[in-house]
């Protein structure tokens, strides 16, 4: 090989790996963080999201959510007179990325309160750390029954548990007539944790399967799935043959994509088909699915447009503008409210950042957020209060519960 | 089970392997011909899914005529990577060949991730979203369009690697470029082709895909992983017996699921397909050689 030759290989070599890791590093938030707890000083909360990997797209609506408040807060003065900063990292959508994370913002950024990172996977890695750092973890990024009892900082946002998640949907049924109720349900769930507690409760509550037998429907069809098939057509087909009444699909946001084309493409045409694993359908990409996305139910915490959410009408407006689909996800409320939470706890206790203080006037007190007016239970969960909606031909509606109702629900799916 | 049950996924796996031999082709041509790991694939694809996307979703162009130009693009693009980079690792071993192309593959996602986020992704597809009734089965359009266009460009390369002057070149480079040298072939100017040609069918892979499934510019490792799955099982460098490979991964993998839970659908299709290698080493060719 001549000289000129070897030197153009690895010029070549190096610019490309070079740039992939200049471009690696472009992800990475690295707002500086607040070490000195001077009373002048800026209050400083850490948090990870997965701003890239499989959970990139929740993450996002999280993402705004925050610069939303913080932007909000820090306009009005900051809370109890001081500014309000984020360290925001991205965990790339691994649990072993987020703990080690958590441990920087614990030990390296030295922040005051945590916030919790997206989705049970992930969340449930880092609250032992949280935990044995004894500072509060508000938690808007994932719902675990189990996981909150046996935290003692953890302070959760969402309005309802991973055991609740198709709550809505069966408390909907309850108001139909007896002849309109599901006699057989199909559900298929993807091999996650937090999807699995969905379809199978905790200590013998909660869960698709019992609220089903609670109700007398039929279990005909009980299927798992790997979150990276690419492929759920047999599944589906398997449903089809089933003729089930009612779908329950208890996925993430990818592959509930796939999973409405696939019921589509199969011209399987339940009465009910919700995707009850997640907040969808006020998702970015569910108008592109057409037709397949079409009355297809979902569950989530808040919708704008109703009274007594104070603040989500402006963060929907906000995250509507910055990614032009109108109605915020349930992920922006709850990310929304859990700045909420801490603004409240911190002015209703004269400013402190103890985290026991904290979690005592947390427990005794309630707050108005985004996700309505809240109260606590011993194990920082919130009591059940969901919304379910329907997107229709007209967008998302809101469907339950009926005092909320913008429409009337419209089956059978096609 | 009904036997509408088992026809309906039958069709649905050869529908869904026209898809995985249209992801492949690409792949098998580079590596098969130039010995290229070009572990960048995967994101070319899934950057053509993006871009096919934004001309049809994002500026409402027609799906069907927005598939040459995204593909024309890309044989664009690979003429300059090869002459960027490719052609100067040529003599290089392997690691650094694929380091390289590792470095394209986080350059590639990254302006992706710039340019349209991290997003899941749907074409809306207007026309081609329809559902076809025959008899007791339905099958979607879109997949119906993807898998005979899959078909037909994979038949028409087989056709022209096998009955072409240029074809009967491409071989020759794919069996020694040395002698392919000797004989008069150009074979700088000829692999640099190959190359663009071999970006373009993975764009055309990137196009299929993008008609049939939602997709994000950060989950691209799967697709690599089943692309490599196909080319495996065909053996290198037949355009045929790629497209064979795909029809047969896609039917296993929607009929298993049909018999057994569905769970358990992906460890008995690489158990089928380990046994099968095991069976026939170089794949459905079963020869130690290249045809092309």
């Amino acid at each position: 090989m001549n000289i000129a030759r070897k030197w153009r290989t690895r010029l070549v070599t190096s610019l490309a790996v070079g740039s992939a890791l200049v471009l690696a590093l472009v992800g990475c938030s690295t707002d500086s963080g607040s070490s000195e707890p001077a009373d002048d000083s800026p209050i400083v909360i850490g948090a990870t999201l997965g701003l890239t990997g499989v959970f990139s797209g929740p993450s996002a609506g999280y993402q705004l959510a925050y610069e939303y408040w913080l932007d909000q807060v820090n306009a009005a003065g900051g809370i109890d007179g001081r500014e309000v900063q984020m360290v925001l990292y991205d965990d790339e959508s691994n649990p072993t990325v987020a703990q080690q994370l958590y441990q920087r913002l614990i030990n390296e950024d030295k922040v005051d309160v945590l916030f919790a990172p997206y989705t049970t996977a992930v969340g449930g890695a880092v609250v032992p750390i949280a935990e044995r750092a004894g500072i509060l973890m508000i938690n808007p990024g994932f719902v675990g029954k189990e996981i909150q009892g046996q935290a003692s900082l953890l302070v959760s946002t969402w309005p309802y548990q991973d055991i609740e998640y198709s709550l809505g949907m069966f408390e909907f049924l309850d108001t139909l007539p007896a002849a309109d109720m599901p006699k057989t349900m199909a559900v298929i769930t993807a091999q996650n944790p937090f999807t699995l507690a969905a379809l199978d409760g905790f200590d013998g509550t909660g869960g698709a399967l019992n609220y089903a037998k609670e109700r007398g429907i039929d279990v005909v069809v009980n299927e798992q799935y790997d979150q990276t098939a690419t492929d759920l057509s047999s599944l589906i087909e398997t449903v089809k043959a089933s003729n089930a009444d009612l779908l329950i699909a208890l996925s993430l946001p990818n592959d509930a994509a796939l999973i409405a084309r696939t019921v589509n493409e199969a011209g399987y045409n339940p009465e009910f088909y919700c995707q009850c694993g997640s907040q969808v359908t006020s998702l970015p990409n569910w108008p592109d699915l057409g037709e397949a996305g079409i009355n297809v139910f979902a569950s989530t915490s808040a919708y704008p447009g109703q009274d007594g959410f104070p603040g989500l009408q402006e963060v929907s407006d906000y995250i509507a503008e910055k990614t032009g689909v109108p109605g915020a996800p349930a992920y922006s409320a709850v990310a929304y409210a859990a700045g909420q939470v801490l603004q409240q706890a911190i002015e209703g206790t004269d400013g402190s950042l103890d985290a026991q203080v904290l979690r005592e006037y947390i427990a005794t007190h309630s707050f108005d957020t985004a996700v309505g007016t809240i109260t606590y239970n011993e194990d920082g969960t919130i009591d059940f209060r969901q919304v379910l909606l329907q997107y229709q031909d007209s967008g998302n509606q809101v469907i339950w519960p009926t005092e909320l109702a913008t429409a009337d629900a419209v089956f059978p799916l096609r | 089970m009904n036997i509408d049950t088992i026809v309906q996924a039958f069709a649905n796996g050869l529908l869904l392997g026209g898809v995985y031999g249209g992801l492949a082709i690409g792949l098998s041509l580079i590596l098969g011909v130039l010995r290229i790991v070009n572990i960048a694939h995967s994101v070319i694809i899934i950057f053509a899914g993006l871009l096919y996307w934004q001309l049809v979703t994002g500026f409402g162009l027609d799906p069907l005529a927005m598939i040459l130009p995204v593909v024309a693009l890309a044989y664009l693009f690979g003429l300059v990577v090869h002459r960027g980079m490719a052609q100067q690792l040529a003599r290089e071993d392997n690691s650094t060949v694929m380091l390289a192309f590792f470095g394209l593959l986080v350059v590639l996602e990254s302006i992706a991730v710039m340019i349209w986020t991290t997003d899941t992704r749907t074409v809306a597809l207007g026309y081609l979203a329809n559902v076809i009734e025959l008899g007791p089965i339905s099958v979607p359009l879109t997949r119906v369009v993807a898998a005979l266009i899959t078909v037909g460009v994979l038949v028409g390369l087989h056709f022209f690697l096998t009955r072409t002057l240029t074809g009967s070149a491409i071989r020759g480079l794919s069996q020694n470029p040395d002698v392919a040298s000797m004989v008069g072939i150009d074979v700088t100017r000829l692999s640099r082709r190959v190359f663009a040609a071999g970006i373009a069918f993975a764009a055309f892979g990137g196009v299929v895909l993008a008609m049939t499934q939602s997709f994000n510019p950060q989950e691209h490792y799967r697709w690599l992983a089943w692309a490599f799955l196909v080319v495996i099982l065909g053996g290198l460098g037949s355009a045929l017996r790629t497209l064979i490979a795909g029809l047969i991964v896609g039917v296993i993998e929607t009929m298993v699921g049909i018999f057994i839970p569905f769970q358990y659908t992906y460890l008995v299709l690489y158990g089928i397909l380990a046994v099968a290698l095991l069976v026939r080493s170089e794949g459905l060719s079963g020869a130690k050689q290249r045809i092309i």
